[in-house]
């Protein structure tokens, strides 16, 4: 707790808000996210309400999901571009060194960068809100829905922030730098969904289903909790299956705890590629260890 | 204050300091100097923390920099030879902000601020935003900065790069008062005579190692233990070269258009028998005179010498 606050007082983090929202393009950004989220979800409940003049629970699901998965695409627009230059950033500007010759620690400056890039990020959903009250007029959402939504965003948005920083941190230069965040994006967004695709393909042919409730090669399961979308139609839809073959393993738990693993990893990591004498890093990592050993 | 043993550093294959042994007591002010590439930067960055020595140690007020880096970055103050600013921030601001990163408590910044504001002179531009300084000021901003935490040791690198005359001597007068205060000061640039008036200790690097290091007179009466004759003739340019060079007094002999420089141990006698001697080969000697070094000169030779490698070795020894 005591920590927390130290962090919250951490002058970086101040900085970095203060920035943030001096920027000339902060409400640039939130505008266009607000206005392509709002523009699609309104545009498809335009088409739907026009073919039927009733709504379906089953339906609003099915609308709630698809916010969600256009949330998810945005998160994963935004983020990279404003994390990947957070180190980077600094180090362009000729004023890391100043920085790290002060008595904040590496890692300080790592998660109140992080903090405040992920402070813009809940801004942006909060601000997004009044999009989701809209399908929740239609009723037919449960707030287990919600929660596990907002889990999974929660959890997709530290992972691509770390991811972000990490590579700002490893690669000197910001445009290279987002150009890999990006490009990680890519490949779990659409090179996950490929191989998924060509691994189920293959399945079936070796293996022609004979019988509905067969289940799916755990390499395909694995692929899909790694998925963003596909965990979060999974939580959505409780007889989710690949075309006839089941999941074995909870998909949205492995994704929430795969994806926050990967990010303290990230994390650690980009406070290694930070620090200036590196093996330091290693004496922060196992501190706690050599406190318990002084204490017993 | 500062001491290292041994330091050495590579980039890859490039050594860029080799064995490097250098001692700064406390209080002192320090120059350092050498030409482009020596390794001044190198060295203070080692010192302040921010490189890793690739083998040797380094000691800042007796906390390894290495092992106890926490320690020493609160008890030194860095300025780098290039430094950037952030644009959003008046000049108040940015001293606000590198105290807040030092853990200073915050009723106390601003007081901070403005005492090191009045100190480098830039009282009047506290609300001026850091960018639109120019570069004399955002260089005198950069110096009240490493100030913020009251460090013992500053370790400034080429901070008189980039001002005018005025600017310098303003600069200089700023480190006298630090000086005044305490502070022990390692100071590097390229130019002698703006360190020779203010520094204690002056050590001269090239190419990575230590050539030569003792006060200013030490170093300027080492250099000028042979004295440099300059001597210009109108004809018979080699064959007064080979005189010279085969002459036993005479160190050295360099050729600078169409004077020769020679360099000669011993007192006037020698002078009186060089010039007879070239007199009675009939050389047309038009000019015989020993040359009055200043400092410039004396780096430059100092350097000159260890890059031809064959006198280096006896200038170190003799100044330590
Ligand atoms: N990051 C680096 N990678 C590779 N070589 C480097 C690096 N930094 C410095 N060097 C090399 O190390 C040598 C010493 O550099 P350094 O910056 O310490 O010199 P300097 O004495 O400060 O020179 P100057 O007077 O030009 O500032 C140079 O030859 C330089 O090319
Ligand atoms: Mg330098």
């Amino acid at each position: 707790m005591n920590r927390l606050r130290q962090l919250w007082s951490n002058p970086v983090l101040a900085k970095e808000f203060q920035w943030r929202m001096r920027a000339k393009k902060t409400p640039w950004i939130i505008f266009f996210y607000l206005f392509i989220m709002g523009g699609i979800i309104l545009s498809f409940l335009f088409l739907f309400k026009k073919s039927q003049n009733w709504f379906d629970p089953n339906e609003s699901i099915y609308l709630f999901t698809g916010l969600s998965l256009v949330q998810l695409m945005m998160l994963a627009f935004v983020i990279p571009g404003i994390t990947a230059g957070l180190v980077s950033g600094e180090r362009e500007r000729q004023t890391l060194p100043i920085l790290l010759t002060t008595t904040l620690s590496s890692s300080k400056i790592v998660l109140s960068k992080w903090v405040a890039s992920l402070s813009f990020m809940v801004l942006l959903i909060i601000a997004s809100l009044p999009l989701y009250i809209i399908v929740f007029l239609f009723g037919g959402i449960s707030p287990d829905h919600v929660v596990k939504v907002f889990g999974h965003f929660f959890v997709t948005m530290i992972f691509l922030g770390s991811m972000g920083i990490f590579f700002s941190s490893l690669i000197k230069r910001t445009g290279l730098a987002t150009v890999m965040a990006y490009v990680t994006v890519a490949l779990i967004g659409i090179g996950l969904l490929i191989a998924l695709y060509l691994i189920l393909t293959i399945h079936y042919s070796l293996h022609p289903p004979v019988q509905s409730p067969a289940s799916a090669p755990v390499i395909a399961e694995i692929l899909a909790g790694l998925h963003p979308g596909i965990t979060l139609i999974y939580a959505m839809y409780s007889d989710f299956d690949f075309g006839g073959l089941k999941p074995v393993i909870n998909l949205y738990d492995f994704y929430l705890v795969t994806y926050s693993v990967l990010s303290v990893l990230l994390l650690i990591g980009s406070v290694y590629f930070l620090s200036p004498v590196r093996f330091k890093v290693w004496k922060w990592v196992f501190r706690p260890k050599n406190k318990e050993i002084k204490a017993s | 204050m500062i001491r290292t043993e041994n330091l050495c550093k590579s980039y890859g294959k490039f050594e860029a300091l080799k064995n490097l042994n250098l001692t700064v007591d406390k209080g002192t002010v320090y120059g350092f100097i050498g030409p482009n590439g020596a390794g001044k930067s190198t060295t203070m960055q080692i010192l302040a923390t921010l490189l890793k020595p690739t083998s040797g140690r380094a000691w800042v007020g007796n906390l390894d920099v290495v092992e106890q880096a926490d320690e020493v970055r609160r008890i030194i103050g860095y300025m780098p030879d290039f430094f950037g600013v952030y644009d959003n921030l008046t000049s108040l601001e940015y001293l606000e902000f590198y105290a807040a990163c030092y853990g200073i408590h915050k009723h106390l910044r601003r007081k901070i601020g403005l005492e090191l504001l009045e100190l480098v002179g830039l009282a009047e531009k506290q609300d001026t935003y850091v960018d639109s300084l120019s570069r004399g000021m955002k260089q005198r901003l950069g110096l009240a900065r490493t100030l913020v935490h009251d460090p013992e040791l500053l370790i400034l690198d080429e901070p008189a790069s980039g001002l005018d005359p005025r600017a310098r001597i303003e600069f200089r007068e700023i480190l006298k008062e630090l000086r005044v205060m305490g502070k022990t000061i390692m100071i590097s640039s390229h130019i002698l005579p703006e360190l020779a008036s203010l520094c204690d200790v002056i050590g001269v690097m090239d190419q990575g190692e230590l050539v030569a290091s003792g006060s200013v007179e030490e170093i300027t009466a080492h250099a000028r233990q042979g004295r440099t004759l300059e001597i210009r003739v109108l004809g018979g340019l080699e064959e007064a070269k080979e005189y010279l060079e085969t002459s036993p007094q005479v160190l050295s002999v360099h050729l600078e258009q169409e004077k020769i420089l020679a360099k000669v141990s011993g007192d006037e006698s020698v002078q009186v028998e060089l010039l007879s001697g070239l007199v009675s080969r009939n050389i047309p000697v038009v000019r015989f005179s020993e040359t009055s070094m200043n400092i410039e000169d004396v780096f430059l030779q100092v350097t000159r010498d260890s890059q031809g490698g064959k006198e280096h070795e006896s200038i170190a020894a003799t100044v330590e």
